[in-house]
């Protein structure tokens, strides 16, 4: 046993939660260590003053009247008593995040799917054209729409007002296809 | 009415277990509530809120522990929720220009400032995880390993943040409450 060993087992020592073996080795090491003997003797004092003060300051507090009339209203009511404002809006966060995430990962995936489907088998190769370009035989329309999720929301008051929109965003463009 | 009678009755949700839980632990839970969060207001509400859970999923209680115990874990996971979500409110749109205010700064209002003691002060710089193992080890005076089941932490952490704990109220008291004597915490090994 050395000092270090002591002040990991300091608190197990004072709540003598030590086997016989290892608190035999802690005084024995507490007899020849005044120091140690002295950090001990500050621990405990110190918990004592500390438990002491959060005792008298806790004794002054005591349940409102009125609140056990208040309980059984929430009971009744159904509703859960006290703010609640922030819990249901991250509540609301979590079940709509992922759901909304992997609703855009998949749309985003069926057009891409769509867009080459369009593509004639026996000729896998095209080029997107630019604004601008001139269209015509061997281009191929194409419209892209990608849908994104937005999510609003703002305090009034107490509540939270929130929103949650998919709005679609539609692109036409077209393809030319070329042979090699 | 007695501890297994209650839980008795409170399985089988008759009309006065709910009254004779308030009864039994309302204040008890209610002052260790106002160490966590540090306003009698928002403790109240904690409780409460211990209360309708408990009282709802009375059904999952098992007699392995003790009536209090059962609540007050209710009410760990509560306080931790409730300092959660005011740690986000400080980074609202509407604050950005204010300084970043310190963990163990949220939820001590005017509750602690009006009249409190030096003890009190010095709590206000703990944070939540810090005044957590304080309150229940020299409040609810539980031991080590009783600390670190109830917060699922290792003893280590729970012995290191009682340290710190210790530590940081030695540095806000004024001199007369030297919590420490001549030694101080200078030979306590802080991870």
């Amino acid at each position: 046993m050395n000092c270090r060993r002591f002040q990991r087992l300091l608190f197990e020592y004072v709540d003598g939660e030590l086997s016989q073996r290892e608190e035999a080795s802690v005084a024995k090491h507490l007899a020849g260590c005044p120091e140690c003997q002295k950090l001990l003797d500050s621990e405990k004092s110190a918990g004592l003053r500390v438990s002491k003060a959060l005792h008298e300051r806790a004794a002054k507090v005591e349940l409102s009247t009125g609140f056990q009339e208040r309980l059984l209203k929430a009971l009744n009511d159904g509703q859960e008593a006290g703010p609640r404002t922030f819990e249901s809006f991250f509540a609301f966060v979590r079940r709509f995040a992922w759901p909304a995430a992997i609703g855009a990962v998949a749309v985003m995936i069926a057009v891409l799917l769509l867009v080459r489907g369009h593509a004639p088998s026996d000729t896998p190769r095209g080029m997107a054209l630019r604004p601008g370009d001139e269209t015509g035989p061997g281009t191929v329309p194409v419209q892209a729409a990608l849908v994104s999720t937005v999510y609003t929301f703002r305090l009034d008051g107490n509540q939270v007002v929130d929103r949650l929109e998919y709005r679609t965003n539609v692109v036409d463009g077209a393809v030319l296809l070329t042979r090699n | 009415m007695d501890e297994q009678k209650l839980a008795a009755a409170l399985r089988n949700q008759e009309p006065e277990a709910a009254q004779e839980l308030v009864r039994a632990y309302g204040d008890r839970l209610l002052r260790s509530a106002f160490l966590l969060c540090g306003s009698e207001t928002d403790a109240e509400d904690l409780v409460q809120e211990t209360f309708l859970q408990a009282i709802r999923s009375a059904h999952r209680f098992r007699s392995h522990s003790t009536l209090y115990t059962w609540l007050h874990a209710i009410l760990l996971n509560l306080s931790r929720r409730y300092h959660r979500e005011r740690k986000r409110l400080v980074y609202d749109d509407a604050i950005t220009e204010r300084e970043m205010v310190e963990p163990g700064d949220l939820g001590l209002e005017t509750d602690l400032q009006a009249g409190s003691s030096s003890l009190e002060k010095a709590l206000r710089h703990l944070s939540a995880a810090h005044r957590e193992v304080l309150v229940l080890r020299f409040y609810e005076e539980l031991k080590i390993g009783e600390i670190a089941a109830r917060l699922g932490l290792s003893k280590g952490t729970v012995k290191s943040r009682l340290h710190y704990a210790l530590a940081e109220m030695q540095k806000h008291l004024p001199k007369e409450m030297n919590l420490f004597g001549t030694s101080g915490t200078k030979n306590i090994e802080t991870r």
